[in-house]
């Protein structure tokens, strides 16, 4: 058993006899102490499998040997921390997967993906003795990287700078032209030795040299923002050479360029860019010079690059440029490397959503207040969204509470705010300042004829009756979400193929729903929920008081389902309406579905002047209750929305017919004991929104509405202050009686 | 990312070798022969074959664990016992689920044989049960092809290797992977890099002693080239030939002496459970000084740096007993010793030190084939998993 010092605390010591049994550890050498630091470094011996042709030798062709010694530097307050693995100072450097370390020092292989810690403390140091040895094998069979792996990027240990550009396009440039170097204009911010950030700006300036001139550099005094060139270039070798980095000056960065065929390349362009920086430098206009350039030198690897589906490798430098006694660019001029990231684009934000598979959708926003601007950030960081917005409000300072945005003292408008949000996303955006009632109307306003989901998240009832009832046409779907009662309901309803289920149906459908729901009642019938607010001198603001907390919930929410109707739902023609129902207690978002297949619009002499709509689940019940006792009439009472600015009834439910109601072969005569009760009931729970709008009843044969039937819609309609309806289920349909 | 390997199962005096080819993240798996021995209570001297090969099988879309490609070198029961009983037979659409807790039987999406189904029975020529069944199979397969004229769904594909010697096979040619073929594709998919050569089995004609060749002469020989996971290019070169007898190596010598290569290998496994009429003419009970062959040493002896001979066998004393002979081991011995490999006999392979040897794994990369230990970790992880501790797996969060 290995020897262990008596201070070196437990958790370590049972760490090291883990490691002294783990089957591929041949010994470890002992006796193990604490260091100064409190630290234990454990010399373990470790027998690699190398691969058989090397066995003789000892040692594979990637310079592993068949015993490694792995060095297990446990911090003292492992096992809080992990411990840090490293190999002998002279292991072979340029293998890929090895750990940022300086040159000479014990080698720290790069053995797992996870970060070290939570390796641990997810699997165990088991788990990290595994990915070591196995780490080994792999190195020994230089097996560390391979093509369906994909190449691992050159390893750089020390980096100073991050410069964005669209890397893809960069590469379409290498893939255009086998050979060839381009100019690009670079803006950066930072000095030479401080952290340099920056980004190359596409479109190329173009590949003549003689576009490098002195106006291409300079500083805005303003900004403090660097203006220079950027220069990438690149050849037709495929260099399946792995490196590590290790370019310091030019003299280095020529050298490596010399390796993948493009040194004369290199050293012929900066012949050119010397005297245009010279040229900068000599003028007196310019109190502060610049003196960096980047150089990308795209390489082309012999398959595809780790994560990626492209093999060419971007590796990029800024030279911090001095001159010579001859005024050509020193040898000794710093090389310092930097890393080239992506600018977000929509793209990367699908990648990142897990929405790689999906399309992008065009998606108009009507009304960007608290809930639009929400739902529009979470589509737009989803990339699955090329969006246009559309509002013509400001955000003022009391939005601030809820508003997606946080507003400047200089008021902004709410769309146009929200559009160069989004663009800095890389999302693509269009804001309409205008008045959404003018969509598409005369001297308004156009959305995208490929637009292919409209979302009304305006909350406005005169844009809902816009969209519902006007002659207005629109391209897409439309969705329409809202939150009632201080966001305790959200909903958000879709409506069905070619609007034969209208958000307008939805909706009256909640309207009925919450006749036998008290918690959706409660909300979409609180009339307290919406208050006058002073914020300003002069008029108050109409709003409903609510934390943002609660709001995001339902904004991310409407979102989620949204994303899901644009990746998976779309061909499901129905109609439907999500609701979400919060239960305050636990704060718990619960959300239920209702499809709703088209609704059934009855003709225009049913109620002369008015449009009946009957939803597809009364139409349903009608059914059923006509073909339960098929040899006898049978009918009730009809429930329903009457819009008067619209001129629509839509019938949204039934009323059991009261007990005293005659059902017979050939007649239906409906009751009245309970009916007024009831339908008093009804208008109270729903503030009116819902009343008798009129009767039902079922003929056992074939046969039209018959002169008894018209005859009791002219008594119906001479008792009833509001337009009333009779449909009869006959034949297997549904039919109105006109008077 | 998936590993490309060789799993040399340890069965006693039988064959059974599994081939994983990665490519695309997904396995590809060839078994070439099977011994599949019963495992009781007392049987823990024995490797449960059947449960080793199960490990490394995954299931298809049916629920079925699968092979892609079963091949038989020669119809004798130390190569194909247990096909009856655990692997799926006639057409696909009639697997049967298996009971609750029951292993499911293997399916076999194609089939690679040699003619020798074809021939009628004779005293020369007697088989098995499970022989007969793999004939059955086969021959079912082949004349779905014949009437059908196209290759059929997964679990009806089969492929001759080698020509029939009486034209029984002239009118499926297309099927049949002829002598000196290369073969790239497993059930019908190109495997980066794989090569593998069809060497035997050799045409009645190609033995000079005018003796109907024997099961063990018409073993179907393959030299297989195989690529690492995720390359394109084999660098690792097996050598697997059933049975084959002395009289095949020293034609195979004739035939490939000018061009070597085609018979070098990082693997060989010893022929015939590494019997001494492998190598020799001359019977060791019946002849003095019985010699061998050098032709057919000279076949054999074609190992790379690091080569490994495996000899599928119980283990091998120094006795009179054949197969495993020990005078062939020792010739063996000799090969390896030339180029630093190692004789493995798989009787004695117990690396964990249990009462059971263990099966032979190798790792094949871009660098040759390399020991694959990882099994045996897994193992090991199992254990202290079921004791409580280790292999457990704490949920991450996302912040």
């Amino acid at each position: 058993m290995v020897e262990i010092d008596s201070s070196v605390p437990v958790s370590i010591r049972r760490a090291i006899e883990e490691i002294a049994r783990f089957p591929t550890c041949c010994k470890v050498v002992g006796p193990v102490t604490v260091d100064r630091d409190g630290c234990v470094s454990v010399e373990a011996h470790w027998s690699v499998a190398i691969p058989n042709r090397s066995r003789a030798k000892g040692v594979s062709e990637t310079g592993v040997k068949n015993v490694e010694v792995v060095y297990w530097d446990f911090p003292s307050d492992y096992p809080s921390r992990p411990p840090t693995v490293f190999l002998r100072e002279d292991f072979n450097p340029h293998l890929p997967h090895i750990n940022p370390h300086p040159t000479g020092s014990r080698v720290p292989p790069c053995i797992s993906a996870m970060p070290l810690d939570d390796l641990l403390h997810s699997q165990g140091l088991g788990a990290l003795l595994e990915a070591t040895d196995e780490w080994l094998k792999r190195a020994a069979s230089n097996d560390l990287h391979n093509p369906s792996q994909g190449w691992e990027r050159v390893r750089r240990d020390s980096v100073n700078g991050l410069v964005l550009t669209e890397t893809e396009k960069l590469r379409s440039e290498v893939d255009r032209v086998p050979r060839g170097g381009l100019y690009f204009r670079f803006r950066f911010i930072g000095s030479d030795s401080a952290f340099l950030a920056g980004s190359v700006q596409l479109p190329a300036l173009g590949l003549s040299n003689s576009t490098v001139t002195a106006s291409k550099f300079g500083v805005d005094n303003e900004t403090g923002v660097c203006s220079s060139i950027a220069l990438m270039i690149w050849n037709d070798v495929v260099c399946n050479q792995y490196r590590s980095e290790t370019v310091q000056d030019l003299k280095g960065l020529r050298t490596l360029a010399r390796e993948l065929g493009s040194a004369e390349a290199l050293m012929s362009r900066l012949h050119y860019i010397a005297p245009a920086i010279l040229a900068h430098h000599r003028d007196k206009r310019h109190s502060r010079k610049v003196s960096v350039i980047a150089v990308v030198l795209a390489v082309r690897r012999p398959y595809r690059l780790v994560g990626t589906d492209t093999p060419i490798e971007l590796i990029p430098y800024q030279i911090q440029v001095s001159f010579n006694d001859r005024g050509e660019i020193s040898e000794e001029s710093k090389v310092v490397p930097f890393q080239l990231s992506d600018l977000c684009s929509s793209k990367m934000l699908r990648k990142v959503s897990g929405y790689e598979q999906c399309p992008p959708k065009r998606v108009a926003m009507l009304g960007c207040g608290s809930l639009g601007s929400k739902v529009a950030l979470h589509l737009a960081k989803s990339g699955l969204t090329a969006l246009e917005l559309v509002d013509d409000d400001y955000l003022s300072p009391h939005n601030n509470a809820r508003h997606g945005l946080i507003g400047t003292p200089f008021a902004g408008r709410k769309a146009m705010m929200l559009k160069n949000e989004i663009e800095l996303l890389g999302v693509s955006c269009k804001a309409f300042c205008r008045d959404i009632r003018e969509l598409n109307q005369p001297g308004g306003f156009q959305i995208d004829s490929s637009t292919d989901f409209v979302i009304d998240c305006s909350a406005s009832l005169s844009v809902r009756h816009f969209l519902s009832n006007t002659s207005v046409s629109f391209p897409g779907r439309l969705m329409h979400a809202g939150l009632f009662g201080r966001s305790m309901v959200g909903i958000l309803a879709i409506e069905g193929k070619e609007r034969k289920v209208r958000a307008d149906d939805l909706i009256v459908h909640l309207y009925q729903k919450s006749l036998t729901r008290s918690e959706l009642r409660k909300a979409v019938f609180d009339d307290h929920a919406f208050d006058s607010h002073y914020f300003s001198e002069g008029c108050g603001s109409y709003t409903m008081q609510m934390p943002d907390s609660l709001l995001s919930q339902f904004a991310s929410g409407i979102a989620s389902h949204i994303e899901r109707e644009m990746t998976q739902g779309a061909k499901d023609e129905r109609g439907r309406i999500l609701i979400g129902v919060l239960d305050q207690p636990t704060s718990s978002l619960g959300w239920e579905r209702v499809y709703l297949s088209d609704t059934t619009v009855l003709p225009p002499e049913t109620v002369p002047g008015w449009q009946v709509r009957v939803l597809s689940d009364v139409v349903q019940k009608i059914e059923n209750e006509s073909m339960r006792c098929p040899k006898v009439e049978n009918g009730g009472g009809l429930v329903g929305h009457v819009c008067r600015l619209s001129n629509t009834i839509y019938v949204t439910g039934l009323i059991d017919a009261p007990s005293d109601s005659v059902r017979s072969r050939d007649k239906f005569i409906l009751g009245v004991d309970g009916l007024s009760d009831y339908v008093t009931d009804v208008a109270r729970k729903t503030q009116g929104q819902l009343s008798f709008v009129g009767t039902w009843h079922s003929h056992t044969e074939p046969t039209p509405p018959s002169l008894l039937d018209t005859g009791s819609l002219e008594t119906l309609r001479q008792s009833s202050k509001v337009p009333v309806v009779m449909l009869v289920f006959s034949g297997g349909r549904i039919q109105s009686v006109v008077v | 990312m998936k590993n490309t390997t060789i799993h040399f199962f340890p069965v006693g005096n039988g064959d059974m070798t599994l081939i994983k080819l990665a490519t695309g993240n997904k396995h590809y798996t060839v078994l070439v022969d099977m011994y599949i021995r019963k495992c009781g209570k007392d049987d823990d001297d024995k490797l449960d074959a059947l449960q080793a090969l199960h490990a490394e099988l995954v299931n298809d879309s049916e629920g079925r664990p699968y092979i892609d490609v079963v091949l038989l070198t020669h119809p004798d029961e130390d190569h194909i016992l247990g096909f009856e009983e655990f692997f799926h037979v006639g057409s696909p659409s009639e697997y049967k689920k298996p009971a609750k807790g029951e292993k499911g039987k293997i399916f076999v999406r194609e089939i690679w044989s040699s003619p020798i189904v074809f021939r009628r029975k004779s005293k020369d020529h007697s088989l098995c049960s499970d022989a007969l069944a793999f004939q059955k199979e086969a021959k079912r397969r082949v004349n779905l092809y014949k009437s059908t004229k196209k290759v059929g769904q997964e679990g009806d594909r089969v492929r001759l290797i080698g020509k029939d010697s009486d034209g029984k096979t002239d009118d499926i040619m297309s099927i049949v992977y002829e002598l000196g073929n290369t073969i790239s594709r497993i059930n019908e998919m190109a495997i980066p890099g794989l090569q593998v050569t069809v060497l035997g089995p050799l045409a009645d004609d190609d033995f000079s002693d005018g003796q109907v060749p024997d099961k063990n002469r018409s073993s179907v020989v393959l030299h297989w080239a195989i690529a690492a996971s995720g390359s394109d290019t084999a660098n690792n070169y097996v050598l697997l030939g059933g049975d084959a007898d002395v009289a095949v190596w020293e034609i195979l010598w004739s035939k490939h002496k000018k061009q070597a290569a085609n018979l070098q290998y990082d693997i060989l496994l010893a022929p015939h459970h590494c019997s001494w009429h492998t190598l020799s003419h001359d019977s060791r009970s019946e002849c003095d000084a019985p010699k061998v062959s050098d032709d057919a040493k000279s076949a054999l002896s074609q190992a790379l740096d690091g080569a490994v001979i495996v000899s599928s066998s119980d283990p091998i004393k120094d006795d009179d007993k054949d197969p495993p002979c020990y005078a062939a081991k020792e010739e063996y011995q000799s090969i390896v010793n030339g180029v630093s490999g190692e004789f493995v006999c798989l009787g004695e392979h117990k690396p964990s030190k249990g009462k059971a040897p263990e099966v032979l794994v190798y790792k094949l990369t871009s660098s040759g084939p390399q020991a694959d230990s990882s099994s045996r970790l897994q193992e090991q992880s199992k254990a202290t998993a079921a004791s409580g501790v280790g292999l457990t797996r704490k949920p991450i969060q996302h912040g």
